[in-house]
Formats: C-alpha cells, sequence, structure tokens
C-alpha cells in the first residue's frame, strides 16, 4: 500500500453565482500530461438533473464496499476527450466498476484539453449535487482555468489516502473483462425496475443467474441456457435510484460468467455503466485475466508510438490501427490487451471499441502491479526453479516448477489449458488467470 | 544529572500529567526524538495487554501512567505517528469532560504552546474511525476560536450531535434537574448564535447518528440509596424507588428542534425544506426515517407542502421508504385546488410501476380518481397516470389503476378524445403480458382478443411422467480419465471433497491408470499431501516415508478419498481406509457412510492386489447412472479374474443402474447367460426385465437370519441385494416375499418406504420480573419412519433413518451439508431417505442456522438433475424449501418446482397436501409461499396448470379459520386458476364456502366461486 497525496486547488464545489449554478470538479493528477492543462472542459450540462443523478450514484458506488473492510474513499476519475466526458470509479472492495458517460448530446461545451484526471468528490459536493431539481441549469466545469493563480495563491487541497495498488489495478484488469463481455439480454424500462424486485433480500451468498421468464426477469440460483451468471447480485442495488429514469438496460457477460455489466442508456447522451466481479468477495484488482497478455513484453518503441498515436487522435480503433500501421489482427489485439492492463486504454461496451485513457497515475506505480508476474520473474531469476521435464505430444511441456517446499508439476503449451498442481489453480481452475508457476513455465519454455 | 529521557521516564513512573506538562512545554526540539523513541518503548510495556494474575488480564499502566503517556504523542510524536499511534481519542470526547478534566487542561495547554500542524488530520482521522464517540462540541470550538484547526463540517457535525447527550450528562450532575429539561437545553442552543446558525444546520448535510443520540436527564442516585416496599408489599430496588422520585426525561433532537422552531429560533420553512432535500440523499434508513418524522412532527400546512411540490416531486424515485413518505404527501395534495396532477405526469414511469411501493400507490390511485370527480378536465393526465401504474406487479395496484382505466373509458359522456383514447388504449395492451386476473378481468374489453388467457385453447394439462428412462448417450456418457496427468490434477480437486462426480473419475483412474504412472509419481503428489500432512513440507526423503507410514487422522467422508491418497502415496504399501474413523468429531454420522467406506475400502484392496478391475458402481453416464450392459461386462470381467463382487460395491451398482433404458438392458440380458453365479444372474434378469415383472419366488431364508454384514461373501448378501434392486426398480412396489428372502422385514423392504411427518406444536413460556408473561411458539417436524431400529443390514440402501429425531449437532451439520451431494450421488432413483435424513438434522423447525440452511441448500439441489418422479421425503424436501425462512432457500425450491414442472417429476397433490399440512400447523407463515407461488404464475400454461392443482390440494387443508394472510394464497389461486382450464373442484369450493364468513376474504371468495 502506497500514500497517496491528492493535491487539488480547491475542493469541488456546486456553487450558486449570478450567472447561474456552477459544478466545478477539481482536478488532479500525479502524472498530468505535457503542457499542464489544467482545465479539460467548461461548458453546460443538456440535462443537469440527469447527469447529477448519474454522478450521485457514482459517488454511492465509490462510498460502498461488500467485504469487511473500512471504506475509503478514492476519487473518480474523468477521462475528456472525443466529445465525451467519462467518469470512472470503484466501490472500495474493488469489486464493482461505475462509469458514468456523458456523450455530446449531454454536454454543451468547450473541450479545453484532453486527457485523464483525479476529481475530488467531497460530501458537499455530493450533497449539493442531491440537490440539484429537474429546472435547474447547471455548468460544469473539470479542472480550474486559474489554476495558476490560486495555486500561488497558497489553496492547495492537499488530502493524503492510502492508495492500495489494487485500486489502480482493478481499474485496468476491468477493462480486460469490458473488452471480452458480450451482449446477453436487453430489457425495456419497466422490466429494468422489475429486475431488482426477483432479489431475494440481503446479501446474497450463492451464484445467481439473470433472465427473462415470460416478460419478467428474473433471479435465480441455478444455471440455465440464456441466463446470465451475475456474482454478488445484491450489488446491483447500487443501481436502484438510477433503475427508474433508464430508457432500456443492456446486460453483458464474459462467456466464461467471470464478470458482468448492465448498461443503463438514460437518454440524451448519458450511460451508466455498472460492471461486478465473479464474486461478491473479489475485487477486479485479483484477478489474472491479464497475465497471459503481459508475458510478452512489447517493444517499448510500440507503446510510446501507439500512446503518442491515440493521445493525438483522442480515439482508438483497433482496425483501422491494424491497416494503417500493417498489423495482423492478433498482433493489434495484444497491443490493446497490453495497453489496458497498462492503463491506457479503457473500454466501451457500447461501441465495442477502446478509448485512449492514460490512468492519472505514475506509469511505474502502474508497472508494479500484477504480484504474479513478478514473482515468476523471481523464479526464473534462479538456475534450477523451473526445470523442464520432457515434451510431450502436440507440444505439451512438462515443467517442474519449484513452490514453497514443494516442487509443481505443471503442463503448459499444446492445445489444452495450462495446469499446475498449486493450491491456487486447484481452486480456481484458471479462472482467475495463471498461477506464478505457470507464468514461469510459460516464460521460460513459451507459451504455445 | 539525569537526562532528558530519564527525567520523562521518571516522570511516567512515578509522577502525574502536573509534573509532566511543563516537562514538555521546555522540552528542547533535540530531545524529541529521544523521548519519542522512549514513549514507544514505555507504551509498549505499560499499554500491552498482558496475564496480571491467573485469571487476570489487562494492561500494567495506571491511569495517570495513560494521561501522561497520552499527552507526550502530541508533543513529540509525527503526523504519520500520530495518525497510526495516537488512537485513544476518546480521552477527548465530550462526555468525559468531567471525569478527565485534568487531562483536557493539560491536553489544551499544550496543544495551544505546541500547536501541531497535524491536529485537523488526526482529529478527521480519528472521526472516521471511531464510530461511537466525538471529541466535545465545547473542546472543538475552542480549538477553531484558537486557530489551532480549521473549521471542518464533517468533524463539528459528529460533535454537534454528541454534544445534545454531553449536555443531558451535565444537566444530571447538578444538585437538582431542570423541571423541563428540554426547554433547558434548547436555551442553551438559543445562547450560541454560532451553533444555531452555522452548525446545527449541518445536521441535514451528513450521514450522522443523530436519530440515535438524545440527552437523558435524571439526578445522579447517590450510592446509599435504599430500596423500599410498594403499595402492594412488593420490594423495590433502589434504582427503581429512585425512578419513581426522579423520573428520567429523555430528550431527542426532534424535541429541541421542534422547540427551537417553534420560537422562531430556526427558520421552520428552512428546515421543513432541508428535511425533504436530506430525504433525496442515500443515507442510511433509520436516518431517512429520523427526518422524515421530523418533517411530520412539525406538521406542515397545505400551503407549505404546496410551496414544496418541487422538492417532493423529486423524492418517489428515492428509496421505498422516501418515496412512500413523498407519494402520502402529494395524495394529500391532490385534494388541493392549487394543485395540478399533471406535473406527476413526467415522473409517473419513474414510480407509479415501482414493485416495493403498494399501499402509497394505492391511496394515490384513489386520490386521483377522486380529484377526477371534482375535476373531470384532468381525465387525460389522470388516465396516462393509471395507465402507467399497469405493469405494476401488485394486484390490488393493477386492479385499482384498472377499474379507474375502465371507468373513464365507459364514461357515459366522453372524458377522453379520440387521440386520448388510442393512447391509454396502446397503455393497455402493451401491459398485457403483466396484468393479473383481476385487472385483466376489468380490462377485457381493450385487450387484444388473442392474448386474453384463459380460454380453454390456451391452457395445458399438467400431469407427471409414467416413467423415468435415464439418457444413456455418448451426448451423457463420462469420459474416463486419460492419462497420468489428468490423473494428478484431479487429484487436487478430489482434496477439496466437493464434486462426486470429479470424486468417481478419479477412483476409476486410479484403479484403470496403475501401469502409466511415473517413477516419481508420490513425488509430484507431494503439492496435495501437504495439504493434509504439512510435516512433510521440510521433511526428507526418510522423513516422509516414516510420515507417509505413520499414523494419520482421517475423518468422515472427506477422509475415505484422503486415506485413499495417502496410501497411494506409498504405493498402497500402508493400507489406510479401514482406518478411517466414521464417528469422530468432524464426521456427520450418514445413512450411507459406511456403505462407501467399503466401496472405498474395495477400490484399495483392488489397487493393493494390482487387479486392474473398475468398482462395478462407477458411474457411466451423467450424472451418476450406470448403464445395464456395463455394469455386466464388470461382472464378466470380474468373474474372468476370478475376484468376487464386493456386495456394497454391488449394491450401489444396482442403485445407479439405469434398469429402466431398454436398449441397453436388451443387450446387458444377452451377456448375462455368462455369468456363472446363478443367484446373481437370477436377479439381474429379473432386474433387467419388463417393469411389470413379478418378483421370482425366492429361497426363504434360515430363521433368525442376521442382516449381511458388509464384509460378508456375495451369496450371504445376496437376499439383501434383491431388497435394493427391488425398491430401485420399483420404489412404490410391494414386495410380500422378501421378508421370508431376508429372514426378516423393515420399513421399506415388502412394503413402500413411508416415512410420516407431524407438525407438532409446541410453546415456552417466560416471564421477567415486573413483566406479564411471554409465550413463544413455534412449530417442530417430527419424524416417524415406522420403526425406531436400526436397520438390520448397512446394505439396505433404502432404510429410513430412525427414530423420531437425529438432530446433528453445528459441527455435524456443517460437514453433512458438504458430505450430501456424495450420499445423494449413490441413490439417483429414489434419493428419498437421504433427503428425509437431510430434513431431520437440517429442518425440523423453522428458523434455524446457517449450517442448517446449507443442509436444505445441498439437498434442494440434489432434487436438479433429471429423475424420475419426486417421492415421500424428496417432495416434503420440496415443500419445506418453498416455505423456508431463507429468501435464497425459497429461490432454490421454486427453481426446483419449475423445473419439476417441466420435466414432470412433480405431483402437485401430494406437495400441495403437505405444504396445507405445514401451513395449517403454522410452521411457517403463508406468504412465504405465496409470493414465491406468485412469481411463478404466468410463465407458461403448463406451469400455470401445475400451480392451480397444487393450490387445489393445499386450500382443503388448511382449517375453517384460516391461518393468517390466506388472502395472499387465495389471490395467487384468483390469478392462476383462470388462466388453466380447470373447474374449482368440490373440496376447494366447500372450504371457500366455509372462508365466505371471514370479511377478508369474502370479496376473492366471490371472486373465485363465480
Amino acid at each position: 500500500m502506497a500514500d497517496f497525496a491528492y493535491a487539488y486547488a480547491q475542493p469541488s464545489a456546486l456553487t450558486h453565482t449570478v450567472k447561474g449554478n456552477v459544478l466545478a470538479l477539481a482536478a488532479y493528477a500525479e502524472d498530468p500530461p505535457t503542457g499542464g492543462a489544467a482545465c479539460f472542459f467548461s461548458g453546460g450540462l443538456a440535462n443537469s438533473w440527469l447527469a447529477a443523478r448519474g454522478l450521485t450514484t457514482l459517488a454511492k458506488v465509490v462510498a460502498s464496499r461488500f467485504v469487511p473492510q473500512s471504506a475509503a474513499l478514492r476519487d473518480p476519475i474523468v477521462t475528456a476527450g472525443a466529445g465525451l466526458l467519462r467518469f470512472e470509479a470503484f466501490s472500495s472492495c474493488n469489486g464493482v466498476y461505475a462509469r458514468l458517460d456523458l456523450g455530446p448530446e449531454a454536454l454543451e461545451g468547450e473541450f479545453l484539453a484532453s486527457g485523464t484526471t483525479n476529481v475530488d468528490f467531497n460530501e458537499p459536493m455530493v450533497n449539493a449535487l442531491a440537490r440539484v431539481s429537474r429546472t435547474e441549469p447547471v455548468r460544469l466545469q473539470v479542472g480550474e482555468q486559474q489554476v495558476v493563480l490560486e495555486r500561488a495563491a497558497g489553496t492547495v487541497t492537499e488530502r493524503k489516502v492510502s492508495l492500495p495498488e489494487r485500486w489502480i489495478k482493478g481499474l485496468t484488469a476491468v477493462q480486460g473483462y469490458l473488452a471480452g463481455m458480450e451482449e446477453r439480454l436487453t430489457l425495456t424500462k419497466v422490466q429494468a425496475t422489475q429486475m431488482l424486485q426477483s432479489l431475494p433480500a440481503g446479501t446474497l451468498r450463492g451464484e445467481y443467474y439473470l433472465l427473462l421468464r415470460g416478460p419478467r426477469p428474473s433471479f435465480v440460483p441455478v444455471a440455465s441456457a440464456g441466463a446470465v451468471r451475475v456474482g454478488g447480485a445484491h450489488r446491483l442495488r447500487l443501481l436502484d435510484g438510477l433503475l427508474p429514469l433508464c430508457e432500456n438496460l443492456r446486460v453483458y457477460a464474459t462467456p466464461d460468467g467471470q464478470a458482468s455489466a448492465f448498461v443503463l442508456v438514460l437518454g440524451g447522451g448519458h450511460e451508466f455503466v455498472l460492471a461486478l466481479s465473479a464474486e461478491a468477495n473479489r475485487g477486479f484488482s485479483g484477478e489474472g485475466n491479464q497475465l497471459d497478455t503481459l508475458l510478452d513484453e512489447l517493444p517499448t518503441e510500440w507503446i510510446t508510438g501507439a500512446n503518442n498515436l491515440f493521445r493525438g487522435n483522442e480515439t482508438f480503433n483497433p482496425t483501422l490501427f491494424a491497416l494503417e500501421n500493417d498489423l495482423a489482427p492478433e498482433v493489434v489485439d495484444r497491443l490493446c490487451a497490453s495497453l489496458s492492463a497498462m492503463g491506457l486504454l479503457g473500454f466501451d461496451l457500447a461501441s465495442n471499441h477502446y478509448f485512449y485513457r492514460r490512468l492519472p497515475f505514475k506509469l511505474e506505480r502502474i508497472l508494479k502491479l500484477n504480484p504474479r508476474l513478478k514473482n515468476a520473474r523471481a523464479l526464473l531469476e534462479a538456475a534450477d526453479d523451473v526445470q523442464l521435464v520432457g515434451v510431450g505430444n502436440g507440444g505439451r511441456t512438462e515443467v517442474r516448477v519449484r513452490g514453497t517446499d514443494v516442487w509443481h508439476t505443471v503442463l503448459v503449451g499444446g492445445a489444452e489449458a495450462p495446469r499446475c498442481t498449486c493450491q491456487w489453480f486447484t481452486g480456481h481452475q484458471g479462472q482467475r488467470g495463471p498461477c506464478k508457476h505457470i507464468l514461469a513455465a510459460q516464460l521460460r519454455f513459451g507459451a504455445a | 544529572m539525569p537526562t532528558t529521557v530519564e527525567e520523562f521516564e521518571h516522570i511516567i513512573r512515578h509522577q502525574s500529567i502536573t509534573e509532566l506538562l511543563p516537562f514538555l512545554l521546555a522540552l528542547p526540539k533535540r530531545d524529541v526524538v529521544p523521548v519519542r523513541a522512549k514513549l514507544k518503548a514505555l507504551r509498549k510495556e505499560l499499554e500491552s495487554i498482558v496475564q496480571l494474575s491467573e485469571n487476570s488480564w489487562g494492561s500494567r499502566s495506571t491511569r495517570e501512567q495513560y494521561e501522561a503517556l497520552f499527552l507526550t504523542g502530541f508533543a513529540v510524536y509525527s503526523r504519520t505517528d500520530a495518525l497510526r499511534s495516537l488512537t485513544n481519542g476518546w480521552a477527548l470526547a465530550g462526555n468525559n469532560y468531567q471525569t478527565i478534566k485534568g487531562l483536557h487542561e493539560a491536553w489544551l495547554a499544550l496543544i495551544s504552546a505546541i500547536r501541531p500542524d497535524w491536529l485537523g488530520d488526526w482529529l478527521r482521522h480519528i472521526h472516521r474511525n471511531g464510530r461511537d464517540w466525538a471529541v466535545g462540541y465545547a473542546l472543538l470550538r475552542t480549538l477553531e476560536e484558537e486557530q489551532l484547526i480549521p473549521y471542518v463540517p464533517e468533524i463539528v457535525v459528529k460533535a454537534v450531535v454528541q454534544a445534545l447527550s454531553d449536555w443531558g450528562g451535565e444537566l444530571s450532575q447538578g444538585v437538582s434537574v431542570p423541571l423541563d429539561a428540554a426547554a433547558a437545553i434548547a436555551d442553551r442552543f438559543r445562547a450560541d448564535p454560532l451553533l444555531l446558525r452555522r452548525d446545527l444546520p449541518l445536521l441535514f448535510e451528513f450521514d450522522t447518528a443523530v436519530n440515535a443520540y438524545s440527552a437523558r436527564i435524571q439526578l445522579v442516585m447517590p450510592f446509599d440509596a435504599e430500596g423500599a416496599q410498594d403499595a402492594n408489599g412488593r420490594q423495590l430496588r433502589p434504582w427503581q424507588v429512585w425512578e419513581q422520585k426522579h423520573p428520567i426525561q429523555v430528550v431527542s433532537w426532534q424535541n429541541v428542534i421542534v422547540q427551537l422552531a417553534a420560537t422562531n429560533h430556526l427558520d421552520r420553512a428552512d428546515l421543513l425544506t432541508r428535511c425533504l432535500l436530506a430525504l433525496r440523499r442515500d443515507f442510511r434508513r433509520p436516518l431517512l426515517t429520523w427526518f422524515k418524522d421530523l418533517f411530520l412532527k412539525l406538521e406542515p400546512t397545505t400551503e407549505e407542502l404546496l410551496a414544496r411540490q418541487n422538492e417532493l416531486l423529486e423524492l418517489p424515485h428515492a428509496m421505498p421508504l422516501v418515496a412512500n413518505f413523498a407519494l402520502t404527501q402529494l395524495t394529500q395534495l391532490l385534494q388541493a385546488p392549487a394543485f395540478s396532477p399533471t406535473v406527476l405526469l413526467p415522473l409517473a414511469d419513474s414510480f407509479m410501476a415501482r414493485p416495493e411501493l403498494k399501499t402509497s400507490l394505492r391511496a394515490l390511485i384513489m386520490g386521483l380518481l377522486k380529484c377526477l370527480k371534482q375535476e373531470p378536465a384532468q381525465a387525460p393526465t389522470i388516465a396516462r397516470l393509471l395507465a402507467a401504474a399497469l405493469p405494476h406487479p401488485d394486484g390490488a395496484v393493477q386492479e385499482r389503476a384498472a377499474k379507474g382505466l375502465a371507468g373513464l373509458l365507459n364514461a357515459a359522456q366522453p372524458l377522453l378524445d379520440p387521440t386520448e383514447t388510442a393512447v391509454v388504449v396502446t397503455a393497455i395492451q402493451q401491459a398485457t403480458d403483466l396484468l393479473g386476473g383481476p385487472a385483466r378481468t376489468v380490462l377485457v374489453p381493450w385487450l387484444e382478443p388473442a392474448v386474453v388467457v384463459g380460454g380453454p385453447g390456451a391452457a395445458a394439462a399438467y400431469a407427471p411422467t409414467a416413467s423415468f428412462v435415464p439418457d444413456i448417450s455418448a451426448a451423457t456418457a463420462i469420459a474416463p480419465v486419460a492419462d497420468w496427468h489428468e490423473l494428478l490434477f484431479l487429484t487436487g480437486q478430489v482434496v477439496q471433497h466437493r464434486d462426486p462426480a470429479v470424486a468417481e473419475r478419479w477412483l476409476d483412474g486410479l484403479l484403470r491408470l496403475p501401469a502409466q504412472l511415473p517413477a516419481d509419481f508420490a513425488a509430484q503428489l507431494k503439492p496435495y499431501l501437504v495439504q493434509r500432512l504439512p510435516a512433510l513440507k521440510k521433511a526428507s526423503v526418510a522423513e516422509s516415508t516414516t510420515l507417509l507410514a505413520g499414523p494419520v487422522n482421517t475423518n468422515g467422508h472427506e477422509g475415505l478419498a484422503q486415506a485413499l491418497l495417502l496410501s497411494w502415496a506409498t504405493g498402497f504399501a500402508t493400507a489406510r481406509v479401514a482406518r478411517v474413523n466414521l464417528k469422530g468429531d468432524y464426521a456427520a454420522p450418514g445413512p450411507l457412510l459406511s456403505v462407501e467406506k467399503q466401496r472405498y475400502l474395495c477400490a484399495e484392496t483392488l489397487l493393493r492386489q494390482g487387479h486392474p478391475l473398475p468398482l462395478l458402481s462407477t458411474p457411466t453416464h451423467e450424472p451418476y447412472w450406470v448403464a445395464p450392459n456395463t455394469l455386466v461386462a464388470r461382472l464378466l470381467a470380474y468373474q474372468a479374474a476370478g475376484i468376487p463382487p464386493a456386495p456394497a460395491d454391488l449394491a450401489v451398482a444396482l442403485a445407479r443402474t439405469a434398469h429402466s433404458h431398454a436398449a441397453s438392458s436388451a443387450e446387458a440380458l444377452t451377456q448375462l447367460p455368462a455369468l456363472v453365479d446363478i443367484g446373481l444372474r437370477e436377479l439381474l434378469t429379473w432386474f433387467f426385465g419388463p417393469a411389470d415383472a413379478q418378483l421370482p419366488t425366492l429361497p426363504s431364508a434360515a430363521p433368525q437370519r442376521p442382516g449381511a454384514k458388509l464384509s460378508v461373501e456375495l451369496a450371504g448378501a445376496l437376499p439383501e441385494l434383491w431388497a435394493v434392486a427391488a425398491r430401485t426398480k420399483a420404489p412404490l412396489g410391494r414386495f410380500p416375499t422378501l421378508p421370508a428372502a431376508l429372514g426378516y422385514d423393515y420399513p421399506g423392504v415388502a412394503q413402500p418406504l413411508l416415512s410420516t411427518c407431524v407438525a407438532v406444536p409446541h410453546e415456552n413460556r417466560h416471564s421477567g420480573i415486573g413483566e406479564p408473561t411471554r409465550v413463544y411458539r413455534y412449530v417442530e417436524l417430527a419424524w416417524d419412519s415406522g420403526t425406531t431400529r436400526p436397520a438390520p443390514s448397512p446394505l439396505l440402501l433404502y432404510a429410513p433413518p430412525v427414530g423420531r429425531s437425529q438432530r446433528g449437532s453445528w459441527e455435524e451439520n456443517i460437514v453433512m451439508a458438504e458430505d450430501l451431494p456424495f450420499f445423494g450421488s449413490l441413490l439417483p432413483h429414489n434419493p428419498a431417505p437421504v433427503h428425509e435424513h437431510a430434513l431431520r438434522n437440517g429442518a425440523w423447525t423453522d428458523k434455524l442456522e446457517t449450517a442448517e440452511r446449507d443442509i436444505v441448500q445441498q439437498a434442494l439441489r440434489s432434487l436438479l438433475p433429471a429423475g424420475p418422479v419426486y417421492l415421500g421425503a424428496s417432495l416434503d424436501l420440496l415443500a419445506c424449501g418453498l416455505v423456508h425462512n431463507l429468501a435464497e432457500c425459497r429461490r432454490l425450491a421454486q427453481e426446483v418446482l419449475l423445473r419439476a414442472i417441466a420435466a414432470g417429476r412433480l405431483l402437485p397433490a401430494s406437495l400441495g397436501e403437505i405444504l396445507g399440512r405445514q401451513l395449517a400447523a403454522e410452521y411457517a407463515p403463508v406468504p412465504r409461499l405465496s409470493d414465491g407461488l406468485t412469481a411463478l404464475t404466468g410463465i407458461d400454461p403448463l406451469t400455470d396448470d401445475a400451480l392451480t392443482q397444487v393450490l387445489e390440494a393445499l386450500l382443503p387443508e388448511l382449517p375453517a379459520a384460516p391461518p393468517r394472510s390466506t388472502r395472499k394464497l387465495l389471490e395467487t389461486y384468483a390469478l392462476v386458476q383462470p388462466r388453466t382450464a380447470r373447474m374449482v373442484p368440490a373440496a376447494v369450493r366447500a372450504r371457500l364456502g366455509e372462508w365466505r364468513a371471514v370479511a377478508s376474504l369474502k370479496p376473492l371468495v366471490k371472486q373465485v366461486l363465480t
């Protein structure tokens, strides 16, 4: 856990001025973009009431936790660019990811710069957001226009927080899940309202599956054809204030049921995404879904080039990128996964595309994540901790990898999934990514 | 001359804060670090919890030392140290002021002199982490006035909340207490304008515990107060006498705020608005209730409500508590001439169909209809609002909206123009699928004819399937373990003891692949072995051999696979399965546990002898079926190897065999002549023969023949194997000749197993001193299997659990929940005895705990895979699941019910009777069942018909004086019955006729019977 200080020039606030209400979101990035753009967006909100509802729901997600641990508020991040504002946040436990997208229809203003930043979410501001009425116009300002002057006056609002690595890691891991999701159900407004009614009361321990039974959405505790697995489904109650406001609800899930996402189309360019991890006690940060893609380190010039290109364009279309740079689709897929694991790309379910979003933290902080990969590399440092036993049919390679006082048998390569005798693999059967022993074997003898 | 550190230590050990304060104030900067180190050492020494005497644990520090250590921290700690170590901030709480006044004063003097720049952060930190206390409000104000901390509303509000009880405590400390304590406290607020104007309004901004705080004012009772006798001669304790003389005055925050508003010290209009704004927040439910109650206590007038209609209109999409409140207020406004229901229209979709809002919506609809009478011009608006309520899942809301719409559309003088009418009719038709029976009946003229359910063509008749044939095909065939590596990785899953199918494949792999094991297989097993024997981790090869050959405790079902694994690791040189303890602390007694042990023992024996033969009972097809032809082929393989089949293994094999699969049975019959054992051949010939084949004449047993033991030879166990085969083939069959062949009779042998379950009401009476007697009523399920003696032979797999009850301990029940899937897998044709065992332990009464709930859930899951019609205890299990107190169990049972209906496995009349008896005995409240069944209606005609049949068997079982909430059950019946082609049966008519006299049921009875 590393201490991280949000240093805002002033707290975010919803203020009443003679020109009307202004929601000024204070911004801070540990790794600010070149040029130090301080103000990302300034302008009106087409439907301030709806945007405020979305932001208060985001605040509710930030304040929530579904495992016994203290709630520590981590400020959301906002990405400005390509005509959109995307607010992203996590629950304290890292198991719920939420994003509010304000599209061009929802915004009536000017993008002064593109980029990603932390924004201060404090209780008085959330309080004020809850008070925004339907007819009240609100101007939104992300970042400060006179930031230099104010900082010179010494009014920096510094808030030190213990920012666990898992919080940043969750932000990267969830993009991998979103990219692998498929649309499974579409619910009408009425069905969306009824969805939570079929949830049993209280905290749900087991697995639940969402399906349409006749016209009614139902949560059932048994898998069946067409049903979407929703882990820790009680977490969906975070949406209870927003569901009655949506025009429709689209449900997405990964093919292996390890994550699900609920996209509320709120109309007028407002969209709210809530993604849930496989279980309430599993944060996205603990998943190793991107470890495979990080095994092969990409050439630095590729990453730098892609980063510069995407930053300039603000958008990212993998197909076009592949065509323009004469790259094979699988290479681009790998590049996308790597960039997303490094916090450089987010994923938009609606357009089924990655979007450029450089996390507002130092890159080395992000690269320090993935302890399993780090431990696997540590195993390779010793001369005989990873030993080849033999190569079988179809390139199936048997390896012995040193564990804690035991040697593990590891099988990698070939058509079948890798396997290991360690407790992590036995418990999860690869659903939470490979263990360090498999990673070490793959690094030494190749994954394929 | 002592050093500074030595002087500090001396003060801490022998003096007090009186000497410490000047020391700290004069502490040179260069000595701060050494004193800090000493402070840490002293705190570790004095504040650590240690054993003080034989039965006493605590810290060694005195109160003076504690105060001194606390104070020193503020003088020498860095920011990091302070946030990490200064956790005893409660010393500064307002309610501790009198107790440690000296510490407060010293602390303030120190802080004023040192002015640590981290004080504000520290206060914020301890306020976030400390739930039940806050720094005293007065102290906080002093710190702010001295500019020691900035104004932080988040901290101030917590102190304000607590100030009320602090002041109550202060008032109680005097020689007398004011007669009107609320007024005295309100005066204190009035005297502090900053508190009134700046800090008190913060209560409406933050999530605080204001709802839980109050001031309790009562003169402190002296130590020598005496008791007395009351007028009835009853001895009263001293505190009772004191309470009579000096009654406690309880002053809540609401009392104070209302008083301040009454005297215009708080702006009433502002308070009303703030309450409504606070209700928009995602606060805790009790806090929202507090704001709601405060609003109501202020008794807003209609004008005040009208002035805040915009704020009220923001609330119906909030949580149900708030939405219901807002709708009630808006319903009141409907009668105000200045209020137009048009303002509700843009929000209608947000709340008119919200499932959690029922009563308030019904009231709102009634209000709208009244409004319509007064203002017919509002008809288009009201029609749209009513149409928006049609998708609501509550039947009464739907019905009222439907009746309102029908009245509007049928009005003699049209209230809607054609365009409006078309909009409303379209809305009605869009909601068709969601309409319940009563609403549907009312709106029939506007529904599209094709979707009107209830016509004979739309209905379907449910009937249970007559016979069940397991799927024995390539699609369900279980692939054997392919190679050593698969066996190795399967071992990890077997050790986890979760899936019987994995365990069966592993056993089969072990028996088939000994020739494929690599030389170092034992070393490769080590990661799994260390989970059971952690000592192996650091052991050398020689030590490992000794450890593996030595004694290891293995218990219960889980221990069977562990024992076999340990045995395998020694190359089966050390036999272990026989030593598995089935009756230890961590083993749940199960009826089939000894049979399972015998199977594992068979496997170990085969492996030790080096025979590559599979167990006869290894499933060939999912989930646990054995193909008949494979069983015979395996028996022939045993015959060829000269090894007699083990009776326990064969008994389980018979219970798993898909005897009704015609093709496979026919093939098995063609192979049977090769079987030398005549007795077994005769048994299998009958078993694979026609379903209605009579039991052949069996040789009579010797008089007083004891039941076969598990270790007996095949010939000695043949009568018991006949009993297993017979009950597998015909669970409800009668076999009067079997007792003669066995030499004894037992429940489930000659006659089908029919354990009975009776709901027995109990009550406990409890009366406290001076309290009326309270009666606690509960119902227990008492099981009777017709015998109290255990089964003569463990090979009688279908023998019922015995005795009235076999409630296991908490630990046993935890283990049992894990073992149940394994036991259920042994009897796929008729798992009723396993389910009875589960029910006796997991559902002997309502509202049991988590271990019991897990048993019920596991047992319910065993009902999901394809199988024959549920019989006996399996139906009882389903019934218990449907009325279980835990919603998750009910949801699982509902899913089982739906799948049973789809697969024709349900006997609706039997289930209805069981449920009826349980509800009649008040084993569980009616709404648990009715709510669940209502959610299952309208899925498809077959389900509706089956549910109707269940209810038609259930209703006559209820008594003439219906249990509470029977109306809900009747509503479900009224909803689902018209969707079927069934007539209301005579028994139901008779019962409903009796209920006609009950006011709450009368309209429903009328609706059903007409």
